[in-house]
């Protein structure tokens, strides 16, 4: 119930962003794909109002008018310099994201312990489900905006700007400039998808940076499904056909989770989906000649046919599941897994947890259920995870990563949550201490242990030296990461700090190659995913310049890296495993504090050593807990420390400082 | 109404296919003349009705209409005073849109649009009194889609959209000439009767000899950019086609046309 009814707001939400891509695509026949980056931008600007303390209601307009500058640009490309309006669109979006870093700050905004509109609406709530009542408003203001919407689309200035794009000579000889009317609606349309952004941030909970990717093809699947469905003429059905092609998309989203299919395949069949869609409509409208034409134009009644019955049977499905009692296998805990994407970190904090879960005696499918989703890197897919989870009924909810997890409190209220891999908590709000939380939360985390690692660096080579970084700033993470790494570098005033920003894995080669020309005597490396999905991009340089690399991931020391001082994930899970034990045996996450992770891998390859001429000093050989040598990898196994045994490896590392790091921060 | 004075307009400037559309064009047309155009392919006479639209600007020269100068101002800025119909009947009309919205949009031709719905009963019954006079049954199909008419019926449906808000000059180019004859003869009477019933100031471009000779008051023939002859209305009472061929001849004679333009002007025209 939940998911379908949480899809359908989210289809609301949407239906916004969808009306600009109708005004876009089906009046000027370009697919906007500004708005990649204007729903972000409509998010961002809304995140950083409501966290100023601005009223929820009043951050909307902001959106609109913040979106419509962004869609008026745009506009002007296009129509002044008659760059195509696709091109266009793209220059923009890709400036967009530097803009919207800019407006976030940071990568990620979180919003549940503000007022939102949301949280408004549930305060007036009369005693309903919650989604249910979110739904009724959501129809409301749906309504409110249909009506105005058909109705300006039907007034001489909006049907102005429909022949505008229908046929520019004629309007243009009739005394209206085309260019005026295109920048005009294509402002309109993206502010539209400001104000989508949001509330679907709002919404959610959280502004992100990524959140937009993608956004064009799912709007335009919107409004041709709305367009197949609802076939007319008339303003009104049109408009009212984007508004439930958005709903239905989203809604085929969850069914396309609930029945368990990869949200990875998601992605290639809506471009399918579009594209069939795209031709059959240009088969259907200009009789062109080809097999497949043919087959189409011959068969639309079938096609047609065939929509409706796929379409129905749809419906028919989500009715039978909504109303079909949910399936309460006896007693046995359910226990839903949510995880953000396929990263070495995922997927080793999923297999520690199931690993350690066996070891409690909970059997997957015998005395227990594990209900593991994957949104795939897509941001507001975790939200619909959550949704489907709900509806599975889970006892407790385990989310590995920050974007998992703020999808999780966001919504999860009545259920307990266990995090796990997470670098700070406190950031997304899931509590202001390790004792002080969000009552239903508790999990594990910790931040990259860069101080110590710096430590380690120092020890082995004294002296003055400069060392480099890169880092992606698009991720939360990875601000929080550099944030620790600026302030231990205050331990170490005999170490210069060059650092090189990059957008995206390409540009790690030339951020690497662009330290070494600086002359840095090392790469000291934090946990950040785009620099770990393009590790061999600074491997590379390193061999080539002679730099040793030193990094917190401590997975990579087969990979080329010379030292490793990190967290093991892995054990992140089985600590989650432990939380999860102690709740489903009765225990409330309320008393439960947060935890530290608990196992530290401190790596060295004894190959790279010998590649660059370097020789571990013996207090490091004799503590590292891994070691690389004639390609082999030779590892402890990972086993939880004892409770209160503290953190061993670190201790015999750093146990002759002055200063105990062990004490953890602040 | 119309001043042109020096006017040249050259395409693909310092490209190997550099043309001189206009060269040199000085004209003067009076209040309520109804001009004809004609001249070979590639002559400059749509170019030349694009500049005094506005949809192309000269290289040099001024364009006055009515009494202000327009030669900067953009087609949009110009259609207040100028309305156009053009010889693809599928350029006219906005062909998604019904006819009593394409029927709007010409009401409003020239005037600021605003976010008012006035495509209201009054006004549709005002529309389908003015369709009732193109004579083609379409006063009672107000809200038919324009792409489900033929060819004929739009250039009908343009040309009322062209003077339904009398303009100052109207400019047809070509606009018979995609149609079958019998309809083609049907949208000249309906010219006819609109040009000399709004008494409207017209430029009319045609390929046909018959049309260029019975319809207007004043001819213009054109050649390679450039207004070759202007035969005003006494003169061209006294002419027939054979005359106008004649004509030709002795512009050869004058040495301005070539034997082969001859050859062409005979196979358009006869
Ligand atoms: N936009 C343009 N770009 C380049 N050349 C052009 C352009 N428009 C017209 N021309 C050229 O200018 C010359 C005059 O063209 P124009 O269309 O005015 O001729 P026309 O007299 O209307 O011919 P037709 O009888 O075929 O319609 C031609 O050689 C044509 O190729
Ligand atoms: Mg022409």
């Amino acid at each position: 119930m939940e998911l379908w009814i949480g899809s359908i707001n989210l289809g609301f939400l949407f239906a916004f962003m969808a009306i600009g891509t109708f005004i876009t695509y089906k009046l000027y026949s370009f697919p906007d794909i500004t708005i990649d980056g204007t729903f972000t931008t409509g998010a961002a600007v809304a995140s950083i109002l409501i966290v100023d303390g601005w009223n929820p209601f009043l951050v909307l307009p902001v959106a609109f008018l913040v979106g419509s500058l962004a869609g008026f640009i745009t506009g002007f490309i296009h129509t002044r310099f008659k760059i195509e309006g696709l091109l266009a669109g793209i220059l923009v979006m890709t400036g967009l994201y530097s803009v919207n870093l800019h407006i976030m700050g940071k990568s990620n905004i979180p919003l549940i312990s503000n007022r939102t509109v949301f949280s408004i609406l549930s305060n007036l709530n009369p005693g309903l489900n919650a989604e249910l009542w979110t739904a009724m408003a959501l129809a409301l203001v749906m309504i409110i905006v249909w009506v105005l919407i058909s109705l300006f689309l039907k007034t001489d200035f909006g049907l102005t700007m429909r022949t505008t794009g229908n046929n520019p000579v004629m309007i243009a000889a009739h005394g209206v400039s085309v260019d005026r009317y295109k920048i005009f609606g294509i402002s309109l349309a993206n502010g539209l998808v400001g104000v989508s952004g949001a509330l679907v941030a709002q919404y959610q909970g959280f502004a992100d940076i990524g959140m937009g990717i993608g956004s064009i093809i799912f709007s335009l699947a919107s409004v041709i499904i709305g367009e197949a469905v609802f076939r007319s003429r008339s303003m009104f059905v049109m408009v009212l056909g984007v508004v439930a092609g958005s709903v239905i998309f989203r809604i085929a989203v969850a069914l396309a989770l609930h029945i368990g299919m990869n949200p990875n395949d998601l992605k290639i069949l809506t471009a399918l989906f579009v594209l069939l869609t795209i031709i059959a409509s240009h088969a259907y409208g200009k009789g062109r000649e080809g097999p497949i034409f043919n087959l189409i134009q011959s068969n639309k009644k079938l096609s047609r046919w065939l929509l409706f019955i796929g379409l129905l049977s749809g419906a028919l499905y989500i009715l039978f599941l909504s109303v079909a009692p949910a399936k309460t296998e006896d007693e046995k805990p359910r226990i839903g897994l949510l995880l953000a994407n396929q990263s070495s970190l995922m997927t080793n904090t999923r297999n520690g947890f199931y690993d350690e879960m066996k070891k409690l005696g909970y059997r997957n499918g015998d005395n227990c259920r594990i209900i593991e989703l994957n949104a795939e890197g897509d941001i507001p897919t975790n939200r619909t995870m959550v949704d489907k989870l709900m509806t599975e009924k889970v006892d407790i909810l385990v989310s590995v990563s920050t974007a998992s997890t703020q999808a999780a409190i966001a919504k999860v209220r009545d259920i307990p949550v266990v995090f796990a891999t997470v670098a700070n908590p406190f950031t997304i709000q899931a509590g202001v201490s390790d004792s002080n939380h969000l009552p239903n939360v508790t999990g594990v985390y910790g931040m990259s242990p860069i101080r110590e690692l710096l430590k380690i660096y120092t020890r082995m080579f004294p002296g003055k030296h400069t060392i480099g970084t890169i880092y992606d700033p698009a991720y939360l993470n990875t601000k929080v990461n550099m944030t620790e790494f600026v302030t231990a570098l205050s331990f170490f005033p005999q170490l210069t700090m060059k650092e090189v920003a990059v957008a995206g894995t390409s540009e790690v080669q030339q951020a690497a190659q662009s330290l070494a020309a600086k002359k840095i005597d090392a790469f000291i490396l934090i946990n950040d995913l785009t620099i770990l999905n393009s590790l061999e991009s600074v491997v590379k340089i390193s061999r080539q310049a002679k730099i040793p690399i030193f990094s917190n991931d401590a997975e990579r020391l087969q990979d080329g890296v010379l030292l490793v001082y990190g967290y093991e994930y892995y054990v992140s899970g089985m600590q989650a495993a432990h939380l999860v034990d102690r709740i489903l045996k009765g225990e409330n996450p309320a008393d439960i504090p947060f935890e530290k992770f608990k196992l530290i891998t401190f790596g060295v390859n004894y190959d790279v050593a010998d590649q660059l001429g370097i020789r571990f000093p013996d207090t490091i050989r004799h503590v590292a807990s891994a070691t690389f040598i004639h390609g082999k990898l030779i590892k402890r196994p990972l086993v939880l420390p004892p409770e209160n045994h503290g953190n061993g490896d670190r201790e015999m590392v750093l146990s002759d400082s002055a200063s105990s790091f062990s004490k953890g921060k602040k | 109404m119309i001043r042109i004075v020096g006017v040249n307009k050259k395409f693909n400037s310092g490209s190997l296919d550099e043309v001189y559309a206009l060269r040199e064009i000085n004209l003067e047309i009076r209040e309520h003349e109804f001009v004809t155009v004609i001249g070979t392919n590639g002559s400059g006479k749509s170019t030349l009705l694009n500049v005094i639209a506005g949809a192309i600007f000269p290289d040099s020269g001024s364009i006055e209409i009515g009494g202000k100068t327009m030669t900067r101002k953009r087609d949009y800025q110009r259609a207040r005073y100028v309305s156009r119909v053009f010889q693809n009947p599928f350029m006219g009309t906005a062909p998604d849109m019904t006819i009593a919205e394409n029927l709007l949009m010409a009401w409003f031709r020239g005037k600021k649009r605003y976010p008012v719905i006035s495509l209201n009963g009054k006004q549709k019954s005002f529309f389908r009194d003015q369709l009732s006079q193109l004579d083609m049954q379409l006063e009672n199909r107000l809200d038919t889609v324009m792409k489900t008419l033929s060819g004929g019926q739009r250039q009908a449906v343009t040309l009322l959209m062209a003077v339904l808000k009398t303009p100052d000059v109207l400019l047809l180019d070509e606009h018979t000439a995609a149609l079958d004859p019998k309809t083609a003869a049907q949208v000249i009477r309906l010219t006819q009767k609109f040009v000399t019933g709004h008494k409207l100031t017209a430029l009319m471009v045609t390929h046909s000899m018959k049309q260029a000779i019975e319809l207007g008051t004043r001819t213009l023939m054109m050649h390679h950019g450039r207004i070759i002859d202007d035969i005003c209305e006494e003169e061209r009472q006294k002419l027939t086609t054979d005359d106008f061929l004649n004509k030709f001849e002795d512009i050869r004679k004058q040495e301005k046309l070539t034997p082969s333009l001859i050859e062409t002007l005979k196979n358009q025209y006869v």
